[in-house]
């Protein structure tokens, strides 16, 4: 049944490609990563003299200026109820990027010295538990995120992306080696 | 009393929807959907009794009436969809089905209401419809209106958070100025499964739930005995398929001999379901 209706779908894709469209099906697929970021996608005076965690919002298509992802707001809250000894900056008139996909999309955030990646790894890990309150046998809590961070024996920034469930970032912790991350 | 909510009252009021909740599903098995309606409505007459008895403004009281609202709310999609199966509504008793699901999310969510065996029982029911392929917006907005307060939801100034309840009201963020519709996905985690292609009830895409529909109908299997699904591949007979003598050319056009082409095609592999069926009484169904 389920092989099916892939193929009923293929079909109509193949419709709309010979239309001249670019169509694709998205499956989900996971993505663990450290990479060096664009020279251009922090700016020194967005986080200057600033402690904890920073959203930097993204540029998008075609916008003029940069967005922030549509659960930035929620998520900064949450960080603020639930751990208020740490600084959050969010520039909150920003507008927002909404994909409706069933995933949790985190904004792309920048790490003061006073966080480490580990730390802001198991507040995302305690969000999405508390997201997941309610959610049915069978479905699927996905979460993108992406954090930057200085890595001060490099003295450059490095780029940490994660797209997975909740077991999946729970294995990322643990294997998460911060002397590693730190000698790369 | 069963301690499914925070609140001692709303238990108390729980207690009491049980038995006509009970009598909604005993209709619905009997597929008297008239009955369950009417049974439904007294179901809703019960509860606004209570509510209208209890005027607390506590908030944990407001926010268990919010999801006992949800449960009777639940009660209804539950009975309806089961009518649009029989009726062979199946294009809409999918929606049905997932305003079922969304209810039960939220139950789930703010009580501690075991409705396991419908949990079960749903996600069972929604494999056999056609849909793995679904559909979600990209855009982008200027502001998340709080339904509650009405300020910006993603600011400090605002205290509540999207889906969480406060005295009986559940913060929604209406979006207000969207700025950019730039593009549809298809993706196969969405947000709201109701976006789909929709097919006519008598398409080919609808036979499983249509055999099943039969099922029920003609008193093979009762509703609540409906467990789930089991998949497997079996060998069926090939229709194609033309007994040759060994050495003669390949009726498949192929231009080999049979013996070096379809000569094993006799059997093909094929998709097969099974429904599986398990006595369940329907007094066990709402604990």
């Amino acid at each position: 049944m389920a092989n099916k209706a892939k193929q009923w779908t293929r079909k109509l894709l193949a419709a709309l490609a010979k239309k001249g469209d670019t169509v694709s099906i998205l499956e989900p697929k996971d993505v663990f990563e450290l990479l060096d970021p664009s020279e251009f996608l922090i700016k020194e005076s967005m986080i200057a003299g600033k402690n904890g965690i920073i959203v930097v919002p993204e540029s998008y298509e075609e916008m003029d200026d940069p967005v922030v992802k549509a659960g930035t707001g929620d998520f900064i809250k949450w960080l603020n109820h639930e751990s208020p000894n740490i600084e959050t900056h969010n520039e909150e008139e920003r507008t927002k990027l909404v994909l409706r996909s069933g995933d949790y999309w985190l904004p792309l955030v920048y790490l003061a010295n006073d966080i480490s990646l580990p730390i802001y790894l198991n507040l995302v890990a305690s969000y999405l538990y508390d997201k997941a309150r309610g959610v049915l046998k069978g479905d699927a809590t996905r979460v993108h995120l992406s954090a930057v961070y200085e890595d001060k024996n490099a003295g450059k920034m490095k780029q940490f992306n994660f797209e997975g469930d909740i077991e999946s970032l729970q294995k990322a912790i643990k294997r998460f080696d911060l002397n590693k991350f730190l000698d790369d | 009393m069963t301690k499914y909510f925070k609140s001692e009252v709303a238990c108390t009021i729980y207690d009491t929807l049980k038995s006509p909740a009970l009598r909604v599903m005993s209709c619905v098995n009997g597929l008297d959907f008239s009955g369950a309606s009417d049974a439904h409505d007294g179901l809703l007459r019960k509860l606004d009794q209570m509510e209208f008895a209890n005027k607390s403004t506590q908030e944990e009281y407001l926010n268990d009436v919010y999801v006992l609202k949800q449960f009777v709310n639940f009660i209804s999609f539950y009975s309806g969809l089961w009518e649009s199966v029989i009726k062979g509504e199946f294009s809409e008793s999918w929606n049905v089905l997932q305003n079922a699901l969304d209810t039960m999310r939220c139950i789930k969510k703010f009580s501690k209401l075991d409705l396991s065996y419908f949990e079960e029982q749903l996600i069972e029911l929604e494999k056999i419809y056609p849909y793995n392929v679904f559909f979600s917006i990209g855009a982008t907005v200027e502001l998340f209106e709080c339904s509650i307060c009405g300020l910006d939801i993603d600011s400090l100034a605002c205290c509540h958070r999207k889906g969480e309840l406060y005295s009986g009201q559940m913060a929604i963020a209406i979006a207000r100025n969207i700025s950019q519709f730039d593009h549809i996905a298809m993706v196969s985690i969405p947000e709201d499964k109701r976006c789909v292609i929709t097919y006519d009830n008598e398409s080919e895409q609808f036979k499983l739930i249509r055999y099943l529909s039969g099922l029920v109908k003609h008193g093979r299997l009762t509703i609540s005995d409906f467990k789930g699904l089991n998949f497997s591949v079996v060998k069926r007979i090939n229709p194609d398929f033309v007994k040759q003598n060994r050495n003669e050319k390949c009726s498949c056009g192929s231009g080999k001999k049979f013996k070096k082409c379809c000569i094993h095609s006799r059997y093909i592999d094929g998709d097969h379901v099974d429904i599986v069926a398990e006595p369940y009484c329907v007094k066990h169904m709402i604990t």
